[in-house]
């Protein structure tokens, strides 16, 4: 009787042995992917045709006449501007054509200015500005792949003026 | 398939110690007659016999005893001698609780002063590198680099409050490893500043530091030292009755609090522990106002099980680690509003061990572990920036011998690891896996009235990225590295005072992963690192002499170190950015580089009832190639600290005096000098089987403003401001 009463005991350390390496080893989560990246050094921003202002290497660029800032309407929006990458070198590349890919922003007073986009061009890289009171903000143009930001601006600073 | 031999292996093992039941375990607690106040240390013997042991700092120990009649002696400093006699026969064992009288004369008229190590190694050991009871409840705080903050030599390197992790003689990183029971704590706390340690200190028994030629029986890599997390989270005894502690601290300065229950069990003939912690804090309030984004909310739990005997022991356990906390942004290259870290770190502990009755085999003791780490860094948007995962499966198998007249003096210690790391989101790493082995000996003997210690540690290390990422693409990228290292260590009664020392090391340690593969930027980090795939191994000389001053009411020791590095790899600060990111660059490079360094300790007992203290602590490191200082170098610091003991009331105050570091790399700032003052009180009440012990405490106590130099946020806040602090333990047995 005690023999078996022992041997219980030991069946029952090592079912309660067996269990917690199992719990140990279960469960792992599942990890995201990791894929090569969109990495440009620069942007510039396109109205009609016009480069009006050209950002590069964490330095906004206003030589030749261009912009140092982005002036938008009270009340009322810019036109649509188009945004063309920069390469280490400094010449124009496309934006990214990968659908993971997607423009997003970060807009340090959102009382200030807000971004407009078409419904069909939402995550593509054309916006407008709409300002929404006089003032001053900033403003991060970001590459987002997937759920993370693969290329960010410096804050750009962004003036809201009555017209 | 891949678990059947290490099950088959406990399960053998399981069967095979249960075989024996000659002797009975006697378990008991020694107390202060007057202040019915647990003693530690107390040292325990069967008198005609050499079989003995000490108490924990519960006063609590454990003893196998043979059947038939015995005596046993009880000794501690300061303490008259007291003796009781023990029946041991079939059936349970009853508790054995005996009082101690204070003995003040003695305290004056004896020749030697606390010797209860067995070794004068284990003295000095013992005098400079442990916390524990008492003095580890006071210096609690909320992360174990905060908790060890002001032992000898020891520094924090921070990017906020959460992801804090001790620095030794100026060497960090994977130079410091961090055990529990002995077992490393695998994480990636050592690979960036933005990682939290995984090791929640409030239930732990003991914190001790190991240093020299015994680092070699852990890792090759820890040329700083062993930091060793004592918890038992495998009994290895079987306890007698229940016992545990439950716990509460709080503190100001982040409106944070942490509760924690830990408690044993018997479970027939199975020991039983279970251990489960809280702790919830808001943003660190500065002199100067909230430091933003510094919140911390930790869980753990742990559970453990074994089945000692008399022969051995074998069991497991579970823990469950899991945080989530933010970093600070602010500064150059970091977020405006910071980032928030989640970690989950799952681990399976096996343990077993098995006593032999042979005159040179003492014992076998193996380990497996398995852990499972996710870490997630956010962005304040929510998008996730950088991942990390990894599997890791590690083992031991250490055979303790008895040589040359001395017990377990020699050890064999065979080691296994594999690990599977993986990157996701933004992180450019390629995954990568690593299989390493090693075998060390550690051996002590004697020789002319010298004690020795001795070791050598060869690591096999294999590397290979899988699948390259397009920048080592076209490179031939797997390495494999065979590390050698061995240390000496001679120490010798120079009179009867003064012990004097060598500690004589060659190391190599084997570059991580990350040192070897980034390339990419690292979200929390706030950097874009940069690893280098043509990196050695990181070989050091080190030279290291010391003197212990031992005399009734006075304990000094003074070290001084030099260790050369042929590769000392760091990443540092290139002074260039990575334009899609705005990050700064940092470069793995190995360089030439020279610690320098000086230590002391002087412990001053005025009286019964005052205590004096002075640690001191200095290192001076320098990239030779360069003729430049390293980073991020400890400045020379001193921690005063006094204690009055009363029978109901223990009272003190620290002081921290830390010098400017002025010697500062290219890229990097300097930091002004600051003194800083804390006091604080303690409270111990004790009845029949609880024990609540109550400290008090303010930490800078006149709120004043001053910068760690070895943290990255220092440019634009500084360290915590005046803290009130309440830690509560009730200890039941």
């Amino acid at each position: 009787m005690f023999f078996a009463r022992k041997s219980l005991q030991r069946t029952f350390a090592a079912v309660a042995v067996l269990a917690l390496f199992v719990i140990g080893c279960g469960s792992d989560d599942p990890m995201s992917e990791h894929e090569e990246h969109f990495e440009p050094e620069g942007l510039v921003l396109i109205d009609s045709g016009n480069r009006f202002f050209r950002y590069f290497e964490g330095q906004i660029d206003a030589s030749g006449g261009r912009a140092d800032h982005l002036e938008v309407p009270n009340g009322g929006l810019t036109a649509k501007w188009t945004i063309m990458f920069l390469d280490h070198d400094g010449d124009e590349i496309a934006p990214p054509d990968d659908p993971d890919d997607s423009f997003t922003w970060e807009i340090a007073d959102a009382t200030v200015v807000e971004v407009h986009q078409e419904p069909a061009d939402v995550g593509k890289f054309e916006f407008q500005l709409r300002g929404l009171k006089a003032g001053e903000t900033t403003i991060e143009l970001q590459v987002a792949h997937d759920d993370h930001i693969d290329f960010r601006t410096i804050p750009i600073p962004v003036r809201v003026v009555d017209q | 398939m891949k678990f059947t031999a290490p099950i088959l292996f406990f399960v053998f093992c399981f069967f095979a110690i249960g075989a024996s039941d000659e002797t009975r375990l006697l378990e008991g607690y020694v107390f202060d007659r007057k202040t019915q106040r647990a003693i530690g240390n107390v040292d325990i013997k069967l008198e005609d016999s050499a079989v003995g042991t000490t108490t924990d700092e519960r006063g609590r120990f454990v003893l196998h005893l043979p059947e038939g009649v015995h005596r046993l002696s009880f000794f501690r400093v300061g303490y008259g001698l007291a003796s009781r006699e023990v029946r041991v026969s079939g059936g349970k064992l009853p508790i054995l609780y005996v009082e101690m009288i204070v003995q003040e004369i003695l305290l004056d008229t004896i020749d030697v002063v606390g010797r209860d190590a067995e070794t004068r190694f284990e003295e000095l050991h013992e005098a400079t590198g442990v916390l524990s009871g008492d003095e580890l409840q006071k210096k609690y705080s909320l992360t174990l680099a905060e908790t060890m903050k002001n032992e000898i030599g020891v520094a924090i390197r921070s990017m906020g409050p959460a992801p804090a992790r001790p620095v030794i003689r100026g060497l960090s990183g994977d130079r410091v490893q961090i055990n529990i029971d002995g077992i490393e704590t695998r994480d990636l706390s050592a690979t960036s500043a933005d990682h939290a340690v995984t090791v929640e200190p409030f239930n732990a028994e003991r914190l001790e530091i190991i240093r020299g030629p015994r680092t070699l029986l852990y890792t090759a890599s820890a040329i700083g030292g062993v930091i060793n997390v004592v918890k038992q989270k495998i009994p290895e005894d079987h306890p007698q009755r229940v016992f545990g502690s439950v716990g509460a601290y709080g503190e100001t300065v982040n409106r944070g609090y942490l509760s924690a229950v830990g408690i044993t069990v018997p479970v027939g003939p199975l020991a039983l522990y279970a251990e489960t912690t809280y702790r919830n804090t808001r943003d660190v309030q500065t002199p100067i106002g909230r430091l933003a984004n510094t919140p911390i909310d930790t869980r753990t739990h742990l559970l453990g099980l074994s089945y000692p005997t008399d022969r051995g022991y074998i069991g497991a356990s579970f823990d469950q680690f899991d945080t989530q906390y933010g970093i600070p942004g602010g500064f150059i290259g970091g977020h405006p509003n910071g980032v928030d870290l989640d970690i989950d770190r799952r681990v399976f502990d096996g343990k077993a061990a098995y006593y032999f009755d042979r005159e040179v085999f003492s014992s076998v003791e193996m380990d497996l572990t398995r852990t499972f780490y996710h870490h997630f860094e956010y962005e304040s948007s929510g998008n996730i920036g950088s991942e990390f995962l990894f599997h890791d499966y590690s083992g031991d198998l250490k055979l303790f011998m008895n040589t040359q007249g001395q017990t377990r003096n020699t050890v064999l210690a065979l080691g296994f690891g594999h690990h599977n790391l993986k990157l996701g989101a933004f992180v450019f790493t390629p995954p990568t896996r690593e299989l390493s082995a090693s075998l060390g000996v550690y051996h002590e003997f004697t020789y002319r009235h010298i004690e020795f210690q001795a070791s050598a540690r060869y690591t096999y290390a294999d590397f290979d990225p899988r699948p390259r990422t397009k920048s080592i693409a076209d490179l031939d990228v797997d390495r494999i590295f065979h590390a050698w290292s061995a240390a000496i260590s001679p120490l010798v009664n120079i009179t009867d005072r003064i012990t004097g020392g060598l500690n004589l090391s060659r190391s190599q340690r084997v570059p991580t992963i990350e040192e070897l593969y980034n390339d990419g930027p690292h979200l929390a980090a706030y950097t874009f690192e940069v690893g280098n795939v043509e990196l050695e191994a990181e070989t050091s000389l080190g030279f290291e002499v010391f003197f212990h001053y031992l005399q009734p009411g006075v304990d000094f020791v003074l070290s001084g170190y030099w260790n050369e590095f042929d590769t000392y790899i760091a990443p540092r600060n290139t002074g260039e950015i990575n334009f899609a990111q705005l990050l700064p660059i940092y470069a793995a490079d190995g360089v030439a580089a020279r610690f320098l360094g000086l230590e002391m300790h002087l412990g001053w007992r005025l009286n019964t009832r005052l205590n004096l203290e002075l640690d001191g602590s200095y290192v001076r490191g320098e990239n030779k190639d360069e003729q430049v200082p390293l980073p991020e170098m400890p400045p020379l610091k001193f921690v005063g600290s006094t204690t009055y003991q009363h029978p109901y009331l223990t009272v003190g105050g620290t002081a921290e005096f830390v010098a400017g570091q002025e010697r500062v790399d290219i890229f990097e700032d300097s930091t002004d000098g600051y003194a800083v003052f804390g006091i604080y009180a303690q409270r111990d009440i004790n009845t029949d089987h609880t024990r609540h012990s109550i400290i008090i405490s303010v930490d800078n106590l006149l709120d004043t403003e001053y910068r760690n130099h070895l943290s990255r946020i220092r440019s634009v806040m500084p360290e915590t401001g005046r803290s009130l602090k309440v830690h509560y333990k009730m200890f039941f047995f």
